[in-house]
C-alpha cells in the first residue's frame, strides 16, 4: 500500500524506529517539570529530543522550541513577535502562496488591528522576484514571512537572499531592533526534502512539524534566533523557557527527536533518491502522458525534488485522483476540491430529432424493422436558460496556482503528485502507468464538442 | 469519499458514447461547475429507449451521474421515464457527501427534460 501513496507532502508514515521510541516513550510517564527521578529522566529524554531536532536544522537547543505543530509554531513565530506592536501596527510582507496558517494570521493581523499587509505576488512559475521583494521594504516594515519551499508546487524561495535584504534594511522606530527586518521562514515542508540550515538562510525564526518527516502529528518546532524578541501566547507553567507555557508532549517529542536522528543519517541518501526518482517520474510522463504541463518551477534546483504538480489539459483533476484512487490505490492531492454555498446556474438546451420512419416488413422475419429512408425532420425547442439557483457547491480553487496565474479550467485539471522515501522506481513506473489509463478511459468520456475546444 | 455505485459508474464505460442517428439529445451543461453530460437516445415508433449512450466532463460523481441516469431509461419508455417518483430518483445516486450533492440536481435536471419531451409530443 505505501507504494500506491504518493502525498507525501499532505503527511508520511511514521518511520518504524519513531514508531519503536514512542511505543517505548509511552511507559515513561514522568513530568518533565518535576523535581524526582522519574521527572529528571522525562526531562533528559527531552532535552535529547531537542538537540537532535535543533541539529537538523543546523540551531542549538537553547534556540529550540517544542510546539504542536506548523500552524501553532507560525501563529507564535508571527503573533509572539508582533505582540508589542498590536497599538502601533506598522507594515507587514508575505506573499500569495503561504500556507494558509501563515496568510490567515496576516489576514487576521490586518483586519483586527490594522496592520498594513502587502502579500508579494509570485510569477508564473510560484517564485518571489527578489527586486519586487526589496522594493515592497520600508522604514515602518516590522516583520516578513516568507515559506522556504510550497506545499503544492515544491516551488524553493530564494530566502537566503531575501532574509539577507532584510538584515542590512536601514530601520525606522517602528522596531525592536536598530538595523534589519525580522524575518522568519515557514520550513515545514522543506525540511526532509532540502538541506535547511537556519544560519545558511539567514533567518531570524523558522517554522516545521515532525509528521512531515516520518514523524508524529501534533508536534513541531520553532527556531527563534533571539528569545527575548518574543512573547508567550500559551500561558502557565513556564515551560518552553517561558515561551510556551503546558506540559510537554513527551511521547510526540521523543518520536520527532527519533525522526530527526534519522533524517541527520539519511538526508543525503533520501535526496539523491528524489532526485532520481524525479528524472524516471518525468521521463515516464513524457513517453505515456505527454500532454502534461508542469505548475511550478521548470529549473529543477528551484523545486523540490519529491513534488511535481501537474495539469492534465481537458481532464478534471478530481475525477483523475478518485480513479486512481479507486481503481489502481493510488494516493495523490487536487488544485481544487467542491464545498458548500455557491450559485451555480445550469444552461438546459434540449433538441429534439423528429424522424419519420419507413417500415419495412419482410416476409421472412416477424420483427417490424425500421428506417430504410429517414426523413429527418428536426425541430428545436426553444432553449431555456435556467436561473441561478442555490446549488450548495463551491469550487475551491488552489490559492496557490490562483496566484501563479492559472485560470479556473487548468486549476480544476491539476493533481499534485509527491513521493517520499519508501517510493521505489517501479512504483513510480506503475504510478505513471495507471495515470495513463485513467487519462484514456476519460478522455473516452469527453463530449465531442469539448473536444474540439466547445465552450463550457 | 465515493459510495460504491458511484464508484462502479465512474469506472465503467458500458453506456459511453454517441448514437448518430439519435432521436432525441439531452445536454447539462454547467458553466460555473464545469461539468457537461450529453445523453443521446434512441427511440423506437412508440418511444420505447431501445438504445442510450452518454460522454461527460466533470468531477466523478457527475460521470457516475450520467451513466446511471443512461443505464436507468434503457429499454423503459420516455413516458416511464418522466413518470420517475421523485423518492427514487433520490436514492438512485446513493449516498453522497455534501460536495457531491449538486449531482441530485444535475440527475433531476436529467429527468425534467424528459418530461419536456413527453410533454411536447
Amino acid at each position: 500500500m505505501i507504494g500506491r501513496y504518493f502525498d507525501y507532502n499532505a503527511t508520511t508514515p511514521l518511520a518504524d524506529e519513531v514508531k519503536e521510541v514512542m511505543v517505548s516513550a509511552m511507559s515513561q510517564f514522568g513530568n518533565p517539570s518535576s523535581m524526582y527521578r522519574l521527572g529528571k529522566e522525562a526531562k533528559h529524554n527531552l532535552e535529547m529530543a531537542r538537540e537532535l531536532t535543533a541539529r537538523l536544522i543546523g540551531t542549538t537547543p537553547e534556540r529550540l522550541y517544542f510546539t504542536s505543530g506548523g500552524s501553532e509554531s507560525n501563529t507564535l513565530a508571527l503573533i509572539g513577535y508582533l505582540q508589542p506592536f498590536k497599538h502601533t501596527p506598522g507594515h507587514l510582507i508575505t506573499t500569495s502562496t503561504e500556507h494558509p496558517s501563515v496568510l490567515d494570521v496576516f489576514r487576521f493581523l490586518e483586519s483586527h488591528y490594522g496592520f498594513s499587509v502587502t502579500f508579494l505576488p509570485v510569477n508564473g512559475e510560484g517564485l518571489v522576484d527578489v527586486n519586487t521583494f526589496a522594493s515592497h521594504l520600508r522604514p515602518d516594515t516590522q516583520l516578513i514571512s516568507i515559506m522556504l519551499a510550497n506545499n503544492e508546487t515544491g516551488a524553493i524561495q530564494p530566502i537566503r537572499h531575501l532574509a539577507q535584504i532584510a538584515q542590512k534594511f536601514e530601520r525606522s522606530t517602528h522596531s525592536k531592533s536598530e538595523s534589519g527586518i525580522f524575518f522568519h521562514t515557514d520550513a515545514t515542508q522543506a525540511i526532509g526534502k532540502m538541506c535547511v540550515n537556519v544560519h545558511e538562510l539567514s533567518v531570524d525564526a523558522l517554522s516545521f512539524s515532525a509528521h512531515k518527516f516520518y514523524g508524529p502529528k501534533g508536534v513541531g518546532g520553532l527556531f527563534i534566533k533571539d528569545r527575548e524578541t518574543h512573547h508567550c501566547l500559551i500561558h502557565g507553567g513556564g515551560q518552553e523557557r517561558g515561551l510556551r507555557g503546558g506540559t510537554e508532549n513527551t511521547i510526540n517529542i521523543m518520536g520527532m527527536g527519533k525522526a530527526a536522528e534519522l533524517l541527520l543519517e539519511q538526508l543525503m541518501i533520501d535526496t539523491d533518491r528524489y532526485n532520481y526518482l524525479r528524472g524516471v517520474l518525468e521521463e515516464q510522463l513524457q513517453a505515456k502522458v505527454p500532454n502534461v504541463k508542469i505548475n511550478g518551477p521548470l529549473n529543477a534546483a528551484s523545486r523540490l525534488a519529491n513534488t511535481l504538480n501537474i495539469q492534465l489539459p481537458g481532464l478534471r483533476g478530481e475525477s483523475v485522483a478518485a480513479l486512481l484512487n479507486e481503481l489502481y490505490g493510488f494516493s495523490v492531492s487536487i488544485g481544487s476540491a467542491c464545498s458548500s454555498n455557491k450559485n451555480t446556474e445550469i444552461v438546459q438546451n434540449l433538441q429534439n430529432v423528429q424522424s419519420t420512419q419507413n417500415a419495412q416488413h419482410t416476409q421472412q422475419t416477424q420483427h417490424i424493422q425500421n428506417c430504410q429512408n429517414i426523413n429527418n425532420a428536426q425541430s428545436t425547442l426553444n432553449v431555456q436558460n435556467a436561473q441561478s439557483t442555490q446549488n450548495n457547491q463551491k469550487a475551491q480553487l488552489s490559492h496557490v496556482l490562483q496566484a501563479m496565474g492559472l485560470s479556473e479550467d487548468e486549476i480544476k485539471s491539476s493533481i499534485r503528485i509527491s513521493f517520499g522515501r519508501y517510493t521505489s522506481e517501479a512504483d513510480i513506473c506503475e504510478f505513471v502507468s495507471s495515470l495513463q489509463h485513467v487519462s484514456n478511459h476519460l478522455t473516452r468520456l469527453l463530449p465531442t464538442t469539448l473536444e474540439v475546444g466547445g465552450t463550457r | 469519499m465515493y459510495n460504491a455505485l458511484v464508484v462502479e459508474h465512474f469506472s465503467k464505460t458500458d453506456h459511453v458514447g454517441e448514437i448518430e442517428d439519435k432521436d432525441l439529445e439531452l445536454k447539462i451543461g454547467n458553466p460555473v461547475c464545469g461539468d457537461t453530460i450529453h445523453v443521446h437516445i434512441k427511440c423506437d415508433d412508440k418511444r420505447h429507449i431501445t438504445d442510450a449512450k452518454f460522454k461527460a466532463y466533470g468531477c466523478a460523481t457527475s460521470i457516475a451521474t450520467a451513466s446511471i441516469f443512461t443505464e436507468y431509461i434503457l429499454n423503459k419508455t420516455c413516458a416511464e421515464v418522466a413518470s420517475t417518483a421523485a423518492d427514487y430518483r433520490k436514492h438512485m445516486l446513493g449516498d453522497l457527501e455534501p460536495s457531491q450533492m449538486h449531482c441530485y440536481e444535475i440527475l433531476n435536471e436529467l429527468f425534467t427534460q424528459v418530461e419536456q419531451v413527453v410533454k411536447e409530443s
